[in-house]
């Protein structure tokens, strides 16, 4: 079981891009995002947004983000975000 | 202030220590933050680059700031060796302004700001030493520098943000220079000073309000890749600094210079400088300086404290990143510190997340100032990983002004790596001038 076992990938993935969409593209205006959309590169997530959605992660998914997992490997896209979560240990009690 | 426990202690009050002070009050922490001066207070550090808004909106301190009408610039212009060149942050997707701010101003509008929010602002309050033997709870002395008197406050995380003064850093041990870059820097103020507007013109001071002007930086051709001097006109006078290297200062002092003969001896010779100071009244003893400011802190967070801004490392002001990096840790140590509030179990991770993503980024930025520098294998590593999370336009960005200077070798030893396109970082976004005309 992944990540307690609550969530798909595709579940995993819609919640990361509702979060995307709602708290890091709200100033831009007919913000289309996919999956596969590139966010670092295109800069809908950046420096600062990454701490944002790293906090939404660990609260909403219950997993924590180790700091050897902040690579843009794992956050290049809402697919490599999802990824990461459903194969993410719980967070240590 | 009487005080005896708060849940956070910040340790200085310029852009980092108020900022990070405004983010954990508005996160709903009690919040002490203690500064040495009485603002408003002189600051060097003038250029600020287009990213700091930003982090002044998530503050709520923008609206301020555009109050305040500080000098808009349009970009900068350099002149390295035998290239003239100019960059404008348009060109970068910026739609904001870059600043030329005087600091007394700006950095007061911040710390006013911080204890509007509601944080306890302290003045002329220096910490003297902080107790860490209990790592839950450390413990901040301070002296009060008006009478003279001492007292003591308790709190869970301590900020430093005390700039050059690095207290926690030089209390551990754990503040060092950067050996091979010692670097000195001497700075004073003009009246009625020319200055360079896009296109490469120079135009009268008085004509600032109606063309905007860029941030002016030249090589000092007898110091190598090393010496460089910044032009910035502020709203009411000029700031003018020099870089050298300590030897360079030393020599100078040898041969029975002052520090303000020898800076305005250099005003009156180097290329390009001595024509936009050639009609302007130079602020009598108006010069300052500071030696040997490269350093670093080896460690930037531990159990009950994280350092931000200059408290973390300084590297050289070439780009004007370093009130950017400043805000940044700020606003990412606000951000460990709630985490750590929250979820207390997990602290060492939030630190070593926050102090990771930093020394990334001092790394990146010494990389792209320093001359003949070459990261080491860790830093090399943190300091990549760092230029692949930035977007594709910040890459450009980084590539641009590396290459407007020849100091940036081991920036390119950096981006030589799998994980880069290296296709962004051909893009040269500046315009190369035949000539500035003064």
């Amino acid at each position: 079981m992944n990540n307690n076992g609550h969530y798909s990938h595709d579940e995993a993935a819609a919640r990361i891009k509702q979060f995307i969409t709602k708290e890091l593209l709200y100033e831009v205006e007919n913000a289309a995002i996919d999956n596969d959309t590139k966010l670092i590169e295109q800069g809908v997530v950046d420096s600062m947004g990454i701490f944002r959605l790293i906090a939404f992660l660990e609260e909403a998914f219950g997993v924590g983000i180790e700091p050897d997992a902040v690579v843009l490997e794992n956050f290049e896209t809402i697919n490599a975000v999802a990824a990461l979560i459903t194969h993410s240990h719980p967070a240590q009690a | 202030m009487d005080k005896a426990l708060c849940d956070v202690v910040v340790i200085g009050g310029g852009p980092a220590g108020s900022l990070a002070a405004t983010y954990l009050t508005q996160k709903g922490y009690d919040v002490v933050l203690f500064e040495r001066a009485k603002h408003p207070r002189p600051h060097v550090g003038e250029s600020l680059l287009p990213h700091v808004w930003r982090y002044c909106d998530e503050a709520g301190v923008s609206a301020k700031i555009e109050a305040e009408g500080f000098t808009e610039k349009a970009g900068g212009t350099v002149v390295w060796k035998d290239m003239i060149s100019q960059v404008g942050f348009k060109d970068f997707g910026h739609t904001r302004p870059s600043l030329h701010v005087e600091r007394d101003r700006f950095d007061h509008i911040l710390l006013s700001h911080a204890a509007e929010t509601g944080a306890t602002v302290c003045e002329e309050v220096a910490v003297t030493q902080i107790d860490f033997h209990d790592e839950t709870q450390p413990v901040v002395h301070y002296r009060r520098l008006t009478d003279r008197t001492t007292g003591s406050i308790a709190c869970r995380f301590v900020v430093d943000a005390s700039g050059q003064n690095s207290v926690i850093a030089k209390q551990l041990g754990t503040r060092v220079l950067d050996e091979g870059f010692r670097f000195a820097s001497l700075w004073g103020y003009f009246d009625n000073s020319k200055y360079f507007a896009p296109g490469g013109r120079a135009y009268p001071f008085e004509r600032l309000r109606d063309i905007p002007p860029t941030t002016f930086v030249t090589w000092i051709p007898d110091s190598g890749d090393w010496g460089w001097v910044w032009h910035i006109p502020l709203r009411d006078k000029t700031s003018v600094g020099l870089i050298l290297p300590v030897d360079q200062l030393k020599a100078a002092k040898a041969a029975g210079e002052t520090w303000e003969s020898y800076f305005l001896k250099k005003c009156v010779e180097i290329p390009y400088l001595k024509a936009l100071l050639a009609e302007a009244t130079y602020h009598e003893k108006s010069v300052t300086g500071v030696q040997d400011y490269s350093y670093r802190s080896t460690q930037l967070a531990g159990p009950g404290y994280f350092l931000v801004g200059d408290a973390a490392g300084f590297i050289d002001p070439i780009f004007s990143a370093g009130v950017i990096i400043g805000m940044y840790s700020a606003y990412t140590a606000a951000w460990a510190i709630d985490h750590c509030f929250k979820k207390p179990e997990r602290s060492a991770n939030y630190q070593a997340l926050y102090s990771k993503q930093l020394e990334g980024r001092l790394e990146v930025a010494r990389s792209l100032a320093l001359p003949g520098y070459r990261s080491g294998n860790h830093a090399s590593e943190l300091a990549r990983a760092m230029v692949t999370f930035e977007s594709k336009t910040e890459k450009e960005l980084m590539a641009t002004v590396s290459q407007m200077t020849t100091r940036a070798d081991n920036f390119f030893y950096l981006i030589e790596d799998d994980r880069l396109d290296e296709t962004q970082f051909h893009e040269r976004r500046y315009r190369v001038l035949e000539t500035l005309t003064t």
